[in-house]
């Protein structure tokens, strides 16, 4: 056994190492860090490379994890002598935390990612106010018509659950044969399960930014009337920022909703940074979940500005997290609409399906076209 | 730690240990992943495997069980599986012919016991005596419900079955989780686990794999085959090939010398094996050309 003074030492060494950890953005609960200690003192690894596989396999949870867990397990256990190595920065540009300032407090989300990335504020973002107006009757009878079919349309899912039910899907034989171990073993009626249909979620990210600027309202009535349909619909805003609208928009009064909606999106007509906000989705992990099994809609020109790189990380993850991913764009006025952009070619790959969004009755007239399995 | 694992002998007490017995079952292990399963053992924890298609994820708890002689049992994961299929399922037909022999006799609790249980492959892994190898394979294909009833079973190796309460392994199996990523998994299944990553391997050791696995390869064809499969890995592909391709491939290729082929002709003529979607064919064929000519034993 080592001294105590050593242990200590130690021991603090290992929990700023934990903090690091979740200041990086890895979260790992009470119970991975629990498992790490444990690994650590049922097998003390010799090496560094052994305690580098012991960190790693108990403390992260996904590749993504394992590209943030590197930078900050080499400031704190690299060649260097700990506590020596000035802070690094980490392929994001992060700041790995200095290892010396030990029991720093805890951060409850992580870092935005793409924070410092180079990317200065666009220079129109002007967090403009818009002044939307009342539908008109037209536009009043479009909404009516795309909450018709998106009633119709938006994809089902079948609960996993069996419930007792007179649809005769599945012969309930548990619930028989109870009734016939009553009877003297005489079945005297058929039971049945069904597994009860329901809508899957929809997650609608709305661009607010400036390009599009006359369609952005039509675009949230758009939202309104999926809100309006029993399925459960979340509506984000997107253009410099993330902001969650499903409140705003979806509760209360038609007319005032988009009121609702100007006074709390700041960057109506800013600047166009899609990948950066729907990084911030990720961000929060208490909406990451929204997209679980979603059918997830943005409603965007794609015209994104800068590097791609952000953006496509973010459709990557919503493909693989969404039921289907669908981008509806103003842009494409054809069947034969190919993406050009830097931005759209190389989340096109990603996509489950690429609409046109010119108007709102184009919106409401394909909503058939996306929802088809 | 309340029980002891080792019950077969075998040591798994250190990553170099667990590695050995990997390799005795014609799995060659890195120390990223013995370290992994040593540690799955210690801390008596699934282990939760992701990777790119075709790097060995299944094969490591198929090498486990031959290791360690141990069952190995399989839940293939697939969309709308659930727990009738994966933990246990009453059989009927036999509780209405006991209703019916006993007749006004017959209770409710009769009937549901013990003799009437059909096992599933989880509960077979906890009643297996000595701690089974199971291995949920593509958990990612089931559907997110079905991770909530894989919780009970991962966290406490323990399933409830209402009408006979719980059901507790004697010697809990050894659990692994195999995911493609088509869709990312609950945190509170991953948080179960320990989590490893295996990326394809450093060429010394796929050349290793390769020798092991095709025997007759020379080691020179050997070593030319994997820079070869690693130049068609750096090519912008939709699917980079794996091991178990490039240990088709190589196989494929040397059936082909054998009948009298040079190395290049016979790994072209065996490309499919490798690279299995027409675009990226194509695209090794065109920007690939000089990896395949340089392959020679």
């Amino acid at each position: 056994m080592a001294d105590l003074g050593a242990e200590s030492i130690a021991a603090d060494h290992l929990s700023g190492f934990l903090g690091a950890l979740r200041e990086a953005g890895i979260i790992a609960p009470h119970q991975k860090q629990q498992d790490f200690l444990q690994a650590l003192s049922a097998t003390p690894p010799a090496t560094r490379r052994g305690l580098y596989w012991q960190a790693r396999i108990t403390l992260t949870g996904s590749k993504e994890e394992i590209d943030r867990f590197n930078p900050v397990f080499a400031a704190w256990f690299g060649e260097t002598q700990a506590g020596v190595k000035p802070a690094e920065l980490d392929s994001d540009g992060e700041e790995v935390r200095k290892p010396d300032s030990l029991h720093g407090g805890t951060l409850p989300l992580p870092l935005t990612p793409g924070e410092g990335t180079g990317q200065a504020a666009s220079g129109d973002d002007l967090l403009n106010r818009m002044s939307p107006r009342r539908a008109s009757e037209q536009e009043r009878m479009l909404i009516k018509r795309a909450r018709r079919a998106a009633e119709r349309h938006l994809p089902r899912r079948s609960s996993l659950r069996l419930r007792p039910s007179p649809a005769r899907d599945v012969i309930d034989l548990r619930r028989m044969i109870r009734a016939a171990a009553r009877h003297g073993g005489e079945l005297i009626r058929f039971r049945y399960r069904a597994r009860p249909m329901k809508k899957r979620p929809v997650l609608l990210f709305v661009d607010v930014s400036g390009s599009l600027k006359g369609l952005t309202p039509d675009y949230l009535r758009f939202a309104r009337a999926l809100g309006e349909t029993s399925a459960k619909v979340e509506v984000f805003s997107i253009g410099t920022r993330l902001t969650r609208l499903t409140a705003a928009l979806l509760d209360g009064v038609f007319d005032r909703a988009l009121q609702r909606v100007a006074a709390k999106v700041e960057d109506f007509e800013g600047g166009t940074q899609i990948g950066r906000s729907l990084a911030d989705f990720f961000a929060h992990r208490q909406y990451a979940g929204l997209a679980r099994g979603a059918i997830v809609i943005i409603l965007s020109d794609g015209l994104e500005r800068g590097d791609p790189t952000l953006l496509v990380h973010a459709v990557q993850r919503l493909h693989r997290l969404a039921e289907r991913l669908v981008w509806l764009t103003p842009l494409k006025r054809a069947a034969d609409y190919r993406p050009v952009t830097r931005a759209m070619a190389a989340v096109a790959p990603y996509l489950d399906h690429i609409g046109g969004a010119a108007s709102l009755e184009r919106l409401a007239a394909d909503i058939s076209e996306w929802t088809r399995p | 730690m309340p029980k002891d694992t080792r019950s077969k002998k075998r040591d798994l007490g250190s990553s170099t240990a667990v590695a050995a017995v990997l390799e005795e079952a014609g799995y060659l292990a890195d120390e990223g992943l013995a370290t992994a399963v040593q540690l799955a053992t210690a801390l008596q924890k699934p282990l939760l495997l992701e990777g790119e298609p075709g790097v060995g994820k299944t094969e490591v708890a198929r090498a486990l069980s031959t290791a360690l002689s141990r069952d190995l049992i399989r839940l293939q994961c697939y969309e709308g599986i659930d727990a009738a299929q994966a933990l246990y399922e009453w059989n009927y037909a036999k509780q209405l012919l006991a209703v019916r022999a006993d007749g006004e006799k017959a209770g409710v609790d009769d009937v549901f016991n013990e003799r009437f249980l059909v096992e599933r492959p989880l509960l077979k892994a906890l009643r297996s005596g000595n701690g089974a190898v199971l291995l949920i394979d593509e958990v990612d294909r089931a559907d997110a419900e079905f991770e909530a009833f894989l919780l009970e079973f991962l966290g406490d190796f323990q399933i409830t079955v209402p009408e006979l309460g719980t059901i507790k392994a004697t010697q809990p199996p050894f659990v692994v989780l195999t995911s493609n990523r088509t869709r990312e998994l609950h945190d509170a299944l991953k948080r179960r686990c320990l989590y490893h990553w295996i990326a394809f391997p450093e060429a010394a050791r796929e050349r290793r794999i390769l020798e092991l696995k095709v025997p007759g390869l020379t080691e020179a064809a050997a070593s030319s085959l994997v820079e070869a499969v690693n130049g068609i890995r750096r090519l912008a592909l939709l699917k980079k090939p794996g091991i178990a391709e490039s240990i088709e491939w190589a196989r494929a290729g040397s059936v082909l010398v054998e009948g009298g082929n040079d190395w290049p002709t016979a790994l072209r003529r065996a490309l499919g094996l490798l690279v299995k979607d027409q675009d990226d064919l194509q695209t090794v064929l065109a920007e690939g050309a000089p990896l395949l000519r340089a392959v020679n034993g």
